[in-house]
């Protein structure tokens, strides 16, 4: 018996959207597409931001720029190291600047 | 003005064939979307999102189908983009409140009541459309489109790309479903 029922109410569901009306929007709604038109086409900075938005393009691009910062610090990491183990500071030298200053000017005077 | 030469205005971007496009399918588009999103404002917001696309693609529009079966698929795809989107959101907010970053609520959304249903069918409508909200996208679509907006097989096999046979079994597999999770809704009302 019980089952019965739950047999009808389902039938009941079912049936319930036999000879069911087409919805309409509300009135107006021209009116609000071609203003949503003419904003979306003065927007060109909301479609760049909804493109780079998608996940995944965000996702590709913070790859890129994790991928980018490993190599550059890979890449700097890599220095001359000698056999002593001590950093070689021949480079040091060859860019160091013998600057004059005035305070050096007056100390070499006798 | 015959449908082609509507459509040929459209591509020059005329605004009075674009209006009268809209006037013609602004129901149709609208009846669709609401059957599958099942929410008033969102089917507002996706039935403009489908017009702006016809405006914007009416150009990629080579007569190979109806211009009606165009519009359709156009429909379902941007309807199936947001539930795609909310599950999504609904996901992310989950993750979110397992971190107690998220102090929302995630709620269940409200019953639908489609405004064409009959006032004595309004309740029994409700939990039938949420039965169909939890229908795999091509049941949904095939139901929906068949059922809701009362396309025969040809015309839902031509807007879903698939053949007759097919939308008959997608039918058939929808009904099951659906038959299936309203008896467990009104069995475990009676506990």
């Amino acid at each position: 018996m019980k089952d019965k029922s739950t047999e009808q109410q389902i039938e009941d569901a079912l049936n319930s959207i036999d000879n069911i009306q087409h919805a309409s929007p509300t009135p107006f709604f021209y009116t609000r597409l071609m203003a949503r038109l003419q904003k979306d086409d003065q927007s060109s900075w909301g479609r760049i931001g909804s493109f780079i938005s998608r996940p995944a393009i965000a996702f590709a691009t913070i790859l890129l720029v994790i991928f980018l910062n490993v190599f550059a610090i890979y890449s700097n990491s890599d220095t001359n190291v000698s056999s002593t183990g001590q950093i070689d500071y021949a480079t040091v030298d060859e860019y160091s600047q013998v600057s004059s200053t005035i305070y050096d000017i007056e100390n070499s005077k006798p | 003005m015959t449908e082609w030469e509507l459509i040929e205005q459209l591509k020059l971007k005329d605004e009075r064939a674009f209006k009268t496009i809209v006037d013609t399918w602004q129901d149709m588009v609208y009846n669709t979307v609401l059957g599958i999103v099942q929410n008033a404002q969102d089917a507002e917001d996706v039935s403009q999102e489908v017009f702006i696309q016809v405006y914007e693609s009416i150009k990629s529009f080579k007569g190979d189908s109806k211009f009606s079966t165009w519009i359709y698929r156009i429909a379902v795809t941007k309807s199936l983009d947001l539930l795609r989107r909310k599950k999504r959101k609904k996901r992310f907010a989950f993750i979110q409140s397992l971190f107690g970053k998220n102090d929302e609520l995630i709620n269940d959304p409200p019953d639908f009541y489609h405004p064409g249903v009959a006032a004595e069918n309004k309740e029994n409508a409700a939990v039938l459309f949420k039965a169909i909200a939890a229908l795999p996208e091509n049941q949904h679509t095939a139901f929906v489109l068949s059922k809701i907006e009362g396309l025969s097989y040809q015309e839902v096999s031509e807007v879903m790309q698939m053949t007759e046979a097919s939308v008959d079994s997608l039918l058939h597999r929808a009904k099951t479903n659906l038959r299936k999770t309203l008896g467990d809704h009104y069995r475990n009302s009676k506990i």
